[in-house]
């Protein structure tokens, strides 16, 4: 099951080897050609038959996780974060480490040993510890290594009604519409970008748009639904099952009113549903896509996802495949000329 | 030069949809240019080729754009929410409250909020009032995604300053406007980028100089004068001309740069101050850094009450920037 | 050329000028100081000094681009004052409570100026006063002159440097202002000077780049330009001391500290590893997540991507001016960039771009 795959994969950024693979693996019969950069940038091409704009979809491998950077006496493993991650969600929760994937805890003192005060305060960073199970240094230096790299030991299961759970919906469901739509054929060239390191600066997305130089981008984007107690509609972002999300200004993007408005047509002619994103805050590849060269037209469809940048996110099923579908319809439109350049 | 000011301050020029603003320049600024065209992002970029035989190409950059508010929702009983982009981001939400706004197609209202104190506004508590009464009544005029700007009339306080919203860029933009039309011939190849996305970054300056291959650019932008009752360190004053941009945010100007707009400033008689603010980060030093690097130097407009609905501006400091303009474009020889 | 030399030309260097942005002199110096390697120099728009030195054997040959920059963080003129006094701000990030008492030269267009910041004396100030340190905003530059002497002299904007001597510590220890970044500097001199023992068949573009101490602005330019096969980053990073964390501080004398992290290309961090061992080098491993903020993170991203490491001299008292290295770590960095550099071949520089396993 091609998301349970990719969101079980692992990727952090700056080693997204395992991820990478993975996708090279599902789409590699399906391209014309495929190759890696130097950062690591995976890039994927298809010629198609005939002229069109050069369009280029863009998702990104990696996922938000830790790193271990320090091995205590006692072998217990400080860590710090690989990206965004609020601190409050990595309490007692399992991760695993490495190649291998030696697995460890996030723990910290019983509540039964703390004072009524410190429980109302979050435990700081410098003060969680993986343990690995080593009762020395030796003992967890057999097994890991400062710079080893750890994420969220969360497995994919459909949850709910309709919906999913697994960590890294954001941005693997982006590469599993990607995986989705290179498998169709098109009249144009269409180029499938995976980036890596985007949650740790939006730094691959440049070199590849520099290198692929496309006429429009589309950045496919998991991200956050915040339709749960505590948020007013207006502040949501998106709502979990009311489709695709289309974004109109980020904290790294002012997105292509023309390219929303294609989208919109597109779906309402096949009665695709859509939502906006209508928060201002998060960034994305798209920031570093539109100003690249002269400028490129670019703008982003998410999958919303509840409880991102934690370890166990959500998605509704519905919602992918309504983003798979209104991706492949939007590229046969501009095949078709649908939009005025 | 007022009239152009005022009309300039008064069109709605929100960041990102900068379009009426563009209009309006490129109709007056066609007459004067070799070649006028709009790239992908939106910036205006009007060439006027030299005359010279060892021809430098010069960039001259001014952003159209100014501080906006985007609507991100539109309530069922026809209220607006909105979400502001660009410099209205670091102000305090409730100097919005109770201010007008307009949309490029001419919808206008204004902003209220759900708070009841000042010191408890919130963006989110922030709405908009375009007199609709139900969303279908709002979606006629206006969608999800739409920008806006304020809404206010420019006026002249007495015989050489306007007030307004949106005068920096006016000022900005006025400046290019007329260095391009005192040029007469030039030596050297003069491209004018109207930009832009400043207010957001800069983004629309590098994709335009990208395609320009320049061998200088010459950034026009706005300082905050620190002259009225507002305790300030900056020495900057209205009415003292130009301020020549030694150091900003991002990059420290290059010596030869600074020392030959000083030196054509003395030559001209034309008042200059120098600026070392480091508040803001100007397209100058985006410029400089972008790609393959390009020689860059900026020349500010004094402003009063900065990111505010009365922006204040001096018409001797512009018409005293487009001197030292046309003058520089003339002299380069760096 | 002898280490001694470099030794000097480094302390050289240090007692010159070149705040970011006001680079010129110190790059004269590095030009007269490179003859003996290369006189392929030349100043790109931004104001990189870019230095060629061309490897042996046939062309075309890979080509590794060395970033050392050459500002320092200093202050600025910002305003004079009634009775010739001057105010400043920060350019680069110094600490205000280093420069109290602190001697100065102003440079201006005439001439170098000498100064003292100053401040109240203890006997006017309060105990809480005292408790509290300066800001920048309340010190001030005297130059011991009329105020329309001064006024006629210095203009706002000149730059202003501290003003220290570098002393000789025991067990080759050096301190002084600027050594971050004239240490590496003295780095790549190192690695320059271990080349010409080892006919390596590389292109080594040596540049000394402007502005990286306020937002690694000119290193974009200078990869953008030179666009080479690979870059490495030389700079300087945090040595233990006393209140500082063992997962991110290296002892004195542990020699190059490697990146490794995300900023960095695997292979690379792999191979200056390797390198180091095989040379029986102390060296240590300085592991960073996102940006290492050096020339790196601007490097590695320009056009297409150029696949990008960094080393690092530990360094005690960062941003003060009695930065202290020891030059064993310098030596040894130069040495380190060398032998990796003559390892490099054009199937090497090909391979930096294989991820994909068949």
């Amino acid at each position: 099951m091609l998301l349970k795959r990719l969101t079980e994969a692992t990727g952090p950024s700056g080693f997204e080897d395992e991820i990478r693979q993975v996708i090279y693996e599902e789409i590699r019969d399906h391209v014309d050609r495929v190759y890696t950069d130097s950062m690591g940038n995976l890039i994927a091409e298809k010629d198609g038959t005939g002229l069109g704009p050069k369009v280029m979809l863009c998702a990104h491998m990696d996922e938000v996780s830790l790193m271990i950077s320090y091995i205590e006496e006692d072998g217990l493993l400080r860590f710090r974060h690989i990206g965004g991650i609020d601190d409050r969600v990595l309490l007692a929760k399992p991760v695993l480490i490495g190649e291998g994937r030696i697995p460890g805890v996030i723990g910290s003192l019983p509540a039964h040993l703390t004072s009524s005060s410190d429980r109302e305060k979050p435990v700081p960073l410098d003060r969680l510890r993986i343990d690995i199970g080593a009762s020395t240094r030796e003992e967890a230096l057999a097994l890991v290594c400062p710079g080893d790299w750890a994420v969220f030991a969360t497995q994919y299961e459909p949850f709910g009604q309709g919906l999913a759970k697994s960590k890294s919906f954001d941005d693997r469901v982006g590469c599993a519409v990607l995986v989705e739509a290179c498998k169709q054929e098109y009249q144009m060239p269409v180029v499938f970008a995976f980036t890596v390191q985007e949650e740790i600066g939006l730094r691959g997305a440049a070199p590849v748009a520099y290198r692929v130089k496309p006429d429009l981008a589309l950045v496919l984007e998991g991200t956050l639904a915040s339709d749960i107690p505590g948020t007013v509609v207006h502040a949501q972002a998106t709502a979990l099952g009311q489709g695709p999300a289309l974004s109109l200004v980020d904290s790294s993007s002012i997105h292509s009113r023309k390219l929303r408005h294609h989208l919109i047509e597109v779906a309402q002619a096949q009665n695709i549903p859509y939502q906006v994103r209508n928060t201002t805050a998060g960034g994305n590849d798209a920031g570093r896509i539109h100003t690249v060269h002269e400028g490129v037209m670019t703008c982003t469809m998410s999958v919303p996802c509840r409880y991102i940048h934690a370890p166990s996110q959500v998605i509704s099923l519905d919602d992918y495949n309504n983003t798979v579908r209104l991706t492949v319809e939007f590229l046969r439109s501009v095949e078709r000329g649908g939009l005025e350049r | 030069m007022k009239d152009l000011l005022i009309k300039l301050a008064e069109a709605c020029g929100p960041t990102g949809v900068e379009d009426n603003v563009r209009d309006l320049l490129q109709a007056l600024v066609t007459p004067h240019a070799d070649d006028v065209r709009v790239d992908v992002l939106g910036n205006l970029l009007v060439t006027k080729k030299g005359k010279g035989a060892a021809r430098k190409h010069l960039l001259l950059v001014a952003h159209m754009d100014e501080p906006g508010l985007m609507v991100n929702h539109i309530e069922a009983n026809g209220f607006l929410r909105l979400a502001p982009v660009g410099t209205y981001e670091t102000l305090s939400p409730a100097y919005l409250v109770g201010q007008r706004i307009e949309f490029p197609n001419g919808t206008k209202g204004v902003i209220g909020t759900s708070a009841k104190d000042p010191g408890d506004v919130t963006v989110v508590s922030l709405f908009a009032d375009i007199g609709a009464t139900s969303r279908e009544e709002v979606l006629a005029r206006v969608q999800e995604g739409d920008f806006c700007a304020l809404h206010l009339g420019a006026f002249a306080v007495n015989e050489h300053r306007v007030v307004g919203k949106a005068i920096e860029r006016s000022a900005i933009c006025a400046a290019a406007l007329e260095a391009l039309k005192q040029l007469g011939e030039q030596e050297h190849d003069v491209t004018v980028a109207f930009t832009v996305q400043q207010a957001v970054g800069g983004r629309g300056a590098k994709p335009a100089a990208f395609g320009v291959e320049a061998d200088f650019a010459l950034v026009l932008d706005a300082v905050t004068a620190g002259d009225t009752l507002a305790a300030s360190r900056s020495e900057i004053r209205i009415g003292a001309g130009p301020a020549i941009k030694l150091l900003d945010k991002v990059t420290a100007v290059r010596p030869q740069v600074k020392h030959f707009l000083i030196d054509e400033a003395e030559a001209a008689g034309v008042a200059y101050q120098l600026d070392v603010g480091l508040e803001r980060s100007s397209e100058a030093g985006l410029l400089f850094a972008h790609a393959s690097g390009l020689l860059a130097g900026a020349l500010s407009v004094p402003v009063r009450y900065s990111a505010s609905a009365s922006e204040l501006v001096d018409v001797r400091d512009i018409e005293a920037t487009v001197a030292l303009t046309v003058r520089a474009i003339h002299s380069f020889a760096l | 050329m002898s280490e001694w030399n470099i030794r000097e030309t480094m302390k050289q260097l240090m007692a010159a000028s070149g705040i970011s942005g006001h680079e010129d002199r110190i790059a004269a110096l590095i030009q007269d100081a490179l003859v003996p390697f290369t006189t392929d120099v030349t100043i790109d728009r931004v104001g990189n000094l870019i230095a060629k030195v061309e490897g042996h054997g046939p062309a075309p040959r890979p080509s590794v681009l060395l970033a050392a920059h050459m500002d320092e963080i200093g202050l600025m003129v910002t305003k004079i004052e009634a009775g010739g006094f001057m105010r400043m701000i920060n350019v680069g990030g110094v600490d205000p409570r280093t420069q109290v008492a602190q001697e100065v030269t102003v440079h201006t267009r005439t001439g170098d100026l000498v100064g003292i910041i100053g401040s109240k004396p203890p006997h006017l100030t309060s105990a809480a006063e005292r408790g509290k340190a300066f800001p920048l905003t309340d010190l001030f530059i005297d130059l011991g002159l009329p105020e329309a002497v001064v006024r006629e002299q210095v203009q706002i904007g000149d730059p202003v440097t501290i003003r220290r001597q570098s002393f000789e510590l025991a067990y080759d220890r050096i301190s002084g202002k600027a050594m971050d970044n004239r240490a590496s500097v003295a780095a790549v001199f190192e690695c320059l000077a271990e080349l010409k023992t080892l006919a390596a068949a590389v292109d080594v573009y040596a540049v000394f780049t402007i502005q990286e101490e306020r937002n690694r602005v000119g290193a974009g330019p200078a990869g953008y330009n030179v666009n080479p096969d690979l870059a490495i980053a030389i700079d300087v990073t945090f040595a233990q001391m006393p209140g500082t964390e063992p997962d991110s501080t290296f002892p004195l004398g542990s020699g190059p500290a490697i990146f490794f992290g995300p900023n960095g290309h695997r292979t690379i961090t792999a191979g200056l590893e390797e390198t180091a061992r095989q040379l029986d080098m102390p060296h240590t491993r300085e592991i960073i997540i996102g940006d290492s903020g050096t020339d790196a993170w601007s490097l590695q991203i320009q056009r297409a991507g150029i696949p990008t490491g960094l080393i690092s001299i530990p360094l005690r008292y960062m941003h003060t001016s009695v930065e202290t290295v020891c030059y064993q770590d310098i030596v040894n960095s130069g040495r380190l960039l060398a032998h990796y550099i003559a390892g490099i071949d054009r199937a090497y520089v090909e391979g930096l771009s294989c991820y994909l396993k068949d």
